[in-house]
């Protein structure tokens, strides 16, 4: 999967939750949004970038919902 | 709708060109907000504002009907100075004086409705928009009741019934998420195997797995994404790096062209079935005339099934719509009994409501309370500039059907015969393009040539144009920008640049033509075409 | 016209909390106040002749073929633009009655073309039924079937039906049924008594403001517009109730068919979500169903650059299965996935997903409404909770309503039942 792509898909679902006054609300919108509508090696590939590279091109947002939702969004096989 | 229009009811028309229903015989609408193509969201949340800010909302509505954490949240979003229209103008082109009295007539003027096609969902924020036309609904208490409420007019027969039915990778028939193990385990134990819980692939992330090598085999039954999806020549590219490429169709259609296996599909006059209509209504397909390829597309896709070595037992759809109503709550009192009794169904049709349901969310809406979301405008990322300063918008025409595969093949064509880029004179003069003329039209994503129509219906600095012909590539040059939530391309806002040509083919369309021309060459001689 | 008979009660229904019992012919019948007496003796099984009346459209009363009886009134009024009362007592037939109806019915002959043998609505025609329901015998004007339009060129300008002003009788139920049924206003009754004229504005059909829906050639009760594909086939022989497939308004309507080969489509006027209407889509553009291009033998190749190979069902499908199952051994179960269509049915839909579900074992399955409407489900479950449309697309009481796309030019009858 082209890691460019899934960032750019990752910062924009980031900037539709990011309005949302609540932090929490944030974190829980990005990370839910993503774990119900990406298939797994995209989420892998995401994660694969945000490591290998220091999650460049990644909004703050992005960044922080992933940590904080690992394990959820880390697929099982 | 004009019937009702000729009949004093009053229009609100939002749309960057000058449609048929802004003016037309016996028609007038009331207000026309000509927007900026890309700034939906901003229209619709100074509307909001508006009707929040004085005071014109349905405050028994939303304190009965909706979850008030929610709409305090939201309301204090909107009522920022940052949606009142005077700040927006300048991002959506929509005179303020304008744009408050269209949300003073929506709010104050009775029963109102709203209607909406692509131009709402086919942009970068088009589930956004979704949202923010609920929001105004809500608020103004028009939901619920006859007359009212949010419809989506949608394109094609059976839109609504392929998402009932489980088509999209993350849910089971009637929209049930595959990460709900009830869910699984219902459609596990009548199906008899174990239910993926992780959600698949998406049409434009197919496209990006084949092209990344890890997807390499497709079925598909009808459909020509080939012509259909935006940046051809990305999906080109996805569909020659497939090693199995399933077709079902009538026609040799563009997808057909990349294909391994073509398996004749069957019209809808050859089978038994049903569709549903945008308004959830089920209506039955009667087969008029047997197969013309000897088999019916259900029955195709049964004898896959076994060939794969899972067998599935039916011998007429009817038991097919059996085994939805089994599985499907909202579909429970349906049968093809019921539908020749009935004429035809609205789900929810159950023991709630055994004739169906006309209308949606009369006492409580299907979650409950509503609830408000907040909807902040975000430009699109294609944006115009100085090497690409016009924005082109996609759509349809009356007598044209979509890619076309049909009504090409009848005499529609005498009507449109071609794709052409529709452009206002101020933009024609400017380039020295003339009416009836080929011009280029470049994007970020390609090129393509089209004769130009001179309009006044458009306003300046947007283009438009149809999809109808696959040799017009028009889908060569959107763009893959797409909604944030569900990846539905953004068509409607594609920044371009055009200027005049005596070439009548971009290279992409000579190469396309060849291309084609090669395709036709390698299917059976004894084709009687 | 149907060509499969439905019954035609002559005025358009009334619904009324308010019921009227009146007498026809001798039976008393109650129906709801409002109905016209027309319609009245057709729920009384009593049929009044008459030509310019049709159920889909408001009476008219120009035809004088409807005449009746009713006690108490002098002379004959119009059954279709009389109104039931309580108490009234209509009479159908009488002598006068008769004698007028034949002397209206052979004016109308005497400028109509006798060529009823070779004429393509032949043995569908309403002037040909009513002209033997009234018992014509004679025709004592005109000259054998000359018609003042006889230097009148036919229309065939439309792709999908002519017009031909010779046998035009100007009943103006195509006028009415443009105004009332579609809402277009492309045609016009131009010109007074014999020289009354059927206009499509200034110009020939094809290039006027005609959209093509054949809700006129529907209306028109002789051959004066017809479809072609009945002119070069014939009269079908039965008919079948099916869904158009081509938008999502869903239009109810009847195949009329001949032997195994669909001759017209008509909409039905039963039809829940379009009441009779159309758009030139369904009504007229199904003839791809039978197209040349239409590919009728599987094949297969193994190379896109490969010729086609035209092999049996059992082949191509077992190719097919076998390829799957090889890509999913050697690159995992996610490397195969379906895509349904919106054109296709429900429960083809159901299977293809079915089939991606059990038979590949994964969730890679999508739609084509993808591209088109995938925003809705999503918006609309977020803020309300279910992934369709609210309500029936009835706009009943909307003194209102915003939009946002151009619903004009795609789908000309989405919300416009009739009543």
């Amino acid at each position: 999967m082209d890691a460019h792509k899934l960032v750019q898909m990752a910062n924009q679902i980031a900037t539709f939750f990011e309005s949302d006054p609540d932090p929490a609300a944030i974190n829980d919108g990005i990370a839910g949004h993503i774990r119900r509508f990406w298939d797994p090696r995209m989420r892998r590939a995401l994660l694969q970038h945000i490591d290998e590279h220091a999650g460049e091109g990644c909004r703050p947002a992005v960044l922080a919902a992933i940590a904080a939702n690992r394990d959820n969004l880390t697929p099982a096989r | 709708m004009k019937r009702r229009l000729r009949a004093g009811a009053r229009l609100i028309v939002i749309d960057p060109r000058g449609i048929d229903l802004v003016r037309s015989a016996h028609i007038e609408a009331a207000h026309h907000l000509q927007l900026r193509p890309g700034t939906n969201v901003a229209v619709i949340n100074a509307l909001a504002h508006v009707v929040v800010t004085e005071g014109l909302y349905a405050e028994s509505f939303v304190r009965t009907r909706c979850e008030q954490p929610a709409f305090d949240k939201w309301k204090a979003f909107i009522s920022d100075p940052r949606h009142a229209p005077e700040v927006t103008e300048e991002v959506t082109g929509v005179p303020a004086a304008e744009l408050r009295a269209a949300a003073r007539l929506y709010a104050t003027g009775g029963n109102a409705a709203i209607y909406y096609g692509l131009g709402v969902t086919e942009h970068s924020q088009g589930s956004t928009m979704v949202m923010g036309i609920a929001n105004l609904a809500m608020v103004t208490g028009n939901i619920g009741r006859p007359g009212v409420g949010v419809n989506p007019l949608r394109g094609q027969n059976n839109v609504q019934g392929s998402c009932d039915m489980g088509s999209f990778p993350h849910e089971l028939p009637g929209y049930r998420h595959v990460s709900d193990p009830a869910v699984r385990a219902l459609f596990g134990a009548a199906w008899g195997v174990d239910i993926d819980s992780e959600p698949g692939l998406r049409i434009p992330n197919m496209f990006d797995a084949a092209i990344g090598g890890s997807f390499k085999g497709l079925y598909v039954q009808g459909e020509d994404i080939a012509q259909s999806d935006p940046n051809t020549q990305h999906v080109f590219a996805a569909l020659e790096s497939l090693e199995c490429l399933v077709v079902q169709d009538l026609f040799i259609n563009e997808t057909a062209k990349f294909a391994h296996v073509f398996l004749p599909g069957s019209s809808f006059l050859e089978k038994d079935g049903t569709f549903t209509n945008a308004e959830r209504r089920i209506s039955r397909v009667r087969k008029v005339t047997p197969p013309l390829a000897g088999k019916a597309d259900w029955e195709t896709t049964l004898a896959l099934a076994e060939a794969l070595g899972y067998p599935m037992h039916y011998t007429h759809p009817s038991q097919i719509m059996d085994e939805i109503a089994r599985l499907t709550p909202t579909f429970t009192g349906v049968s093809y009994a019921r539908l020749d009794e009935l004429g035809s169904i609205q789900w929810p049709c159950n023991d709630k409501a055994p004739v169906g349901t006309p209308v949606m969310h009369i006492d409580e809406f299907v979650r409950g309370k509503g609830k408000f979301v907040i909807t902040e405008y975000v430009a699109t990322e294609e944006r115009v500039n100085r090497k690409f300063p016009l924005i082109l918008t996609t759509g349809r025409i009356l007598s044209q059907y979509n890619v076309g595969a049909q009504t090409r093949r009848t005499a529609n064509n005498t009507w449109h015969d071609e794709d052409r880029l529709e452009l206002h004179p101020h933009d024609a003069e400017q380039r020295g393009i003339k009416d009836g003329e080929w011009c280029k039209i470049v994007s970020r994503a390609g090129e393509t040539i089209l004769r130009a129509t001179i309009s006044e219906r458009m306003q300046p600095g947007v283009v438009y144009t149809t999809f109808h012909f696959p040799g017009s590539g028009a889908n060569v040059i959107t763009t893959e920008n797409s909604d944030w939530a569900t990846n539905c391309p953004e068509y409607k806002v594609t920044a371009v640049q055009v200027s005049p040509t005596t070439e009548p083919a971009s290279k992409w369309q000579r190469r396309f033509g060849e291309f084609s021309e090669q395709q036709d060459a390698l299917l059976p001689q004894s084709d009687p075409r | 016209m149907y060509s499969v008979k439905e019954p035609d009660a002559g005025t358009p229904e009334r619904k009324s909390s308010e019921q009227v019992t009146l007498e026809i012919d001798g039976h008393a019948v109650t129906v709801p106040a409002g109905t016209s007496v027309m319609r009245a003796a057709a729920d009384a099984g009593v049929r009044v002749p008459k030509l310019c009346a049709t159920e889909s459209l408001e009476a008219f009363g120009s035809c004088r073929l409807c005449l009746v009886q009713i006690e108490g009134r002098r002379g004959y009024p119009a059954s279709c633009t009389t109104i039931a009362e309580p108490g009234m007592k209509v009479r159908t037939q009488s002598d006068p009655l008769a004698k007028l109806r034949r002397g209206v019915m052979e004016m109308y002959i005497s400028d109509h073309p006798l060529d009823c043998l070779t004429c393509p609505t032949n043995g569908n025609c309403e002037l040909q039924e009513q002209a033997g329901v009234v018992g014509l015998r004679e025709v004592r004007y005109g000259e054998g079937g000359a018609n003042h339009f006889k230097k009148a060129e036919k229309d065939t300008s439309n792709p999908y039906f002519d017009f031909d002003p010779a046998k035009c009788i100007a009943c103006s139920r195509c006028v009415r049924a443009c105004e009332e049924v579609q809402g277009t206003f492309a045609l016009t009754l131009q010109g007074r008594g014999f020289e009354s004229k059927i206009a499509s504005g200034n110009t020939d059909f094809k290039s006027s403001e005609c959209v093509s829906c054949g809700a006129c050639v529907q209306a028109c009760p002789t051959a004066t517009l017809v479809e072609k594909s009945i002119v070069e086939r014939g009269q079908p022989d039965h008919s079948v109730v099916t869904t158009c497939a081509y938008c999502g308004v869903g239009c109810s309507f009847r195949a009329e068919v001949k032997g195994s080969e669909v001759v017209r489509m008509v909409p039905n006027k039963d039809g829940h979500a379009n009441h009779g209407h159309s758009c030139v889509k369904g009504r007229f553009a199904w003839g791809y169903a039978t197209h040349k291009d239409r590919i009728t033998k599987p094949m297969i190749r193994s190379s896109i650059r490969d010729p086609w190979r035209e092999v049996s069902w059992d082949e191509a499908i077992a190719y097919a299965a076998s390829e799957f199952k090889r890509i999913q051994a050697e690159h995992g179960r996610g490397a195969v996935g379906g895509i349904t269509s919106s054109r296709c049915t429900n429960e083809e839909t159901y299977l293809v997903q079915k089939l991606v579900r059990a038979a590949f074992g994964n969730n890679n399955v999508d739609t084509c409404a993808r591209v088109c409407h995938s925003p809705t489900g999503y918006g609309l479950k977020t803020t309300l909770g279910e992934s369709a449309a609210p309500r029936t697309s009835t706009p009943s009481s909307t003194p209102t309503s915003s939009s946002s796309s151009a619903p004009t030019r795609r789908t000309p009858t989405p919300c416009s039942p009739r009543r």
